[in-house]
């Protein structure tokens, strides 16, 4: 293996691959920064540009725009609270709140540093780990991927700031939506409303743009300040190491998001957009200042962002070692492979382990690549967002609203269903419906009935199909996990009421 | 608004939600409806307690609770305005295309935004801006990265 790596980084230190890898970074980081534009899209914009490379340096490319996209994302997410792309999702929580109160730089900070510590443990990962963990996430049948998504709405309870029973409704309005129609199994159309153009679905980044963008427009409208800036901008001398230190000594914090994001790049379907929330879960439920979440606290922007980039690494696991890709951007990218006359999955490693490791060694590369391009050029954009006014904001934004709602499918009912989108999360955000929790049911909804679809009719053998779901041991685990997930919060809350009440002066943290 | 009556009225605006999908069911197979039926029992019996609640104690709690809402009055108008603004925009698009309704938008919502008292002589430069910016998005999107926009039927 050593011999292996040793001529992907010569083949990684090439100049025309660094060169490659510094363009495909700074692409994928303007086209992340983009609403609209997924990592997916991104990478598959650019996949005629690999066509006339060597393999090596087609994957040199597009693993750089992979990394730098997914990154890109959390410009958007923290300058205009709009996720560039939905790994970013949980960034706009503490990212945007940042940003108001001038302190957007230090967001932009930790996410890069955030970013390119995931993007490194994730190639880590990739390169040692990908055999023995692929072979667990291979053991996942349809009754596990029900319950992954099970525990992935438990999360809710963390993410409902205020009322948890309009969280858990807020969820189910996004799961219901996600199953307008066809069906995944069966093919039935539903709640389609007679419409033929709703019979594709509502596509989630339209949904993701509808609800993020347009309610915050309308907000910044509401307010009265055309002349004025949205977004403040308070120059802090040294925030770059000042930044830098804070996100190193968060060491809990980042290694945790690290795993949570390799671990569910390796789970087939799941990506980024989980990621990003399952971390930022995890790392509010650990904190000590839990309350803080939320409201600008540099510890939610480092656990999604350090998630989301690790999720790149994760993802190529199954996709080297079993040609089954992680996550949606790794499809592309398998498409490639086959394009150049590679076999995605064991023989990779057999037959082209010095083109493997050099695309490994190039997702690495891109992650390294990311801190000083990011640290500038995200505090140049910082300064930008930070001087426009909202007269040229708003109207900016409903710019890219529309194109990222259009470009998607080339369908102008979605740039509609955008807008209408965007009226109902603002609607609903007035009655206290927060937009989180629905998106994730708009995501978890398609992988959770999936599972229990399937599972229902492999049951089809038992006297009581269900019991499909209880079978392997995989799942009770998975049961137990959410109904921990679930009772977390309340935990706190008893421990709280059998605690002697603390005197004065003992809480300061002094 | 007070917690108890964005408690009753989410709650109504989201019952209707359940009521007119589980109007629309019309399963052809045993499997489409398996899903989405348990959930929208669920979130019926979930929506029947919070507006259950929101008549007892519990809405109380959480109004003492309650953070005070940012910022002062909201400004139904400008909202309105540019909300219909951004409607008209994306109704037009297929037919005006992106070039013509993205500078009219983009100055239209600007020059709307500048502030009282609004100068005539503003528009100019407001369109100017959108002209910039729309030739931006045409060159990156369209040039670059070869994702077309559309050109408007009445320019096909």
């Amino acid at each position: 293996m050593l011999e292996h790596l040793w001529m992907g980084l010569q083949n990684v230190l090439m100049v025309k691959n660094l060169l490659l890898i510094v363009a495909g970074t700074v692409s994928g980081m303007v086209m992340g920064a983009l609403p609209g534009l997924t990592a997916t899209m991104a990478v598959a914009l650019l996949v005629p540009f690999t066509y006339a490379m060597n393999p090596a340096s087609g994957l040199a490319l597009l693993g750089a725009i992979y990394m730098g996209c997914v990154y890109g994302g959390a410009f958007s997410a923290i300058l205009i609270n709009t996720p560039g792309t939905p790994s970013s999702i949980g960034t706009t929580f503490d990212g945007y709140p940042m940003a108001r109160q001038g302190r957007g730089e230090e967001a932009i900070v930790g996410a890069t540093v955030g970013s390119a510590i995931g993007g490194i443990f994730g190639v880590i990962a990739l390169i040692f780990l990908a055999p023995p963990l692929a072979d667990i996430a291979l053991r996942f049948g349809p009754a596990e991927y029900f319950w992954v998504g099970v525990f992935g709405l438990t999360i809710i309870s963390s993410l409902s700031a205020g009322s948890f029973l309009k969280g858990v409704v807020g969820a189910m309005f996004g799961i219901l939506v996600s199953t307008i129609g066809i069906a995944p199994i069966g093919g039935d159309v539903r709640f389609t409303f007679g419409s033929p153009a709703m019979q594709g679905g509502v596509d989630l980044i339209v949904i993701l743009i509808g609800m993020f963008c347009i309610p915050e427009v309308l907000t910044i409208v509401s307010k009265g300040i055309g002349g004025h800036t949205a977004v403040e901008y308070h120059r802090t001398k040294g925030v770059l190491w000042e930044t830098t230190k804070k996100v190193l000594v968060q060491r809990a914090n980042l290694i945790r998001s690290c795993v949570i994001g390799t671990f569910i790049g390796i789970l087939p379907g799941a990506g980024g957009n989980i990621a990003n929330l399952v971390a930022y879960n995890e790392a509010k439920r650990a904190s000590k200042t839990p309350e803080k979440f939320g409201t600008g606290h540099l510890e939610g922007v480092v656990a999604t962002e350090t998630a989301n980039n690790a999720v790149v690494g994760g993802g190529i696991i199954p996709l080297v070692t079993l040609g089954i890709p992680g996550a949606p951007p790794d499809a592309v990218i398998y498409g490639v492979l086959m394009l150049q006359g590679l076999r995605p999955g064991p023989e990779l490693f057999a037959e082209r382990a010095d083109i493997t490791y050099t695309f490994m060694l190039a997702l690495g590369a891109a992650a390294l690549v990311m801190v000083p391009i990011g640290i500038y050029g995200g505090r140049l954009l910082t300064r930008f967002v930070a001087k426009l006014p909202v007269r040229y904001l708003v109207p900016g934004i409903g710019i890219l609203t529309i194109i990222g709602s259009y470009a998607i499918r080339n369908n102008f009912t979605d740039v509609i269903l955008m807008l209408g989108f965007g009226v109902v999360g603002y609607a609903l955000r007035t009655l206290g419906f927060q937009a989180a929790p629905i998106v994730l049911g708009l995501i978890l909804g398609p992988i959770m009935e999936t599972g229990l679809v399937q599972a229902y009719l492999t049951g089809q053998g038992y006297s009581w199909p269900w019991l499909a779901l209880f079978i392997n041991p995989i799942s009770w685990i998975l049961i137990a996990m959410s109904i921990l997930s679930f009772a977390w919060p309340y935990f706190g809350s008893l421990k709280q009421l059998f605690q002697k009440p603390e005197g004065l002066g003992s809480g300061n943290g002094e | 608004m007070k917690a108890s009556t964005r408690d009753r009225l989410g709650s109504i605006l989201m019952l209707a939600f359940v009521a007119a999908l589980w109007a629309q069911r019309d399963y052809m197979t045993p499997f489409g409806g398996i899903f989405p039926d348990i959930v929208l029992e669920i979130m019926a019996g979930v929506l029947a307690v919070t507006l259950a609640l929101s008549f007892t104690k519990y809405a109380a709690v959480k109004e003492a609770g309650e953070k005070k809402e940012e910022g002062g009055k909201t400004n139904w108008k400008d909202m309105a305005v540019v909300g219909g603004i951004l409607l008209a925009w994306a109704v037009l698009l297929q037919f005006l295309g992106f070039a013509l309704t993205g500078i009219v938008g983009f100055g239209s919502i600007s020059w709307y935004l500048g502030g009282m008292p609004r100068d005539i002589k503003d528009i100019g430069r407001c369109v100017l801006i959108g002209i910039a910016i729309v030739v931006l998005m045409l060159v990156v999107f369209q040039h670059l990265l070869e994702v077309p926009l559309p050109p408007g039927k009445i320019f096909e």
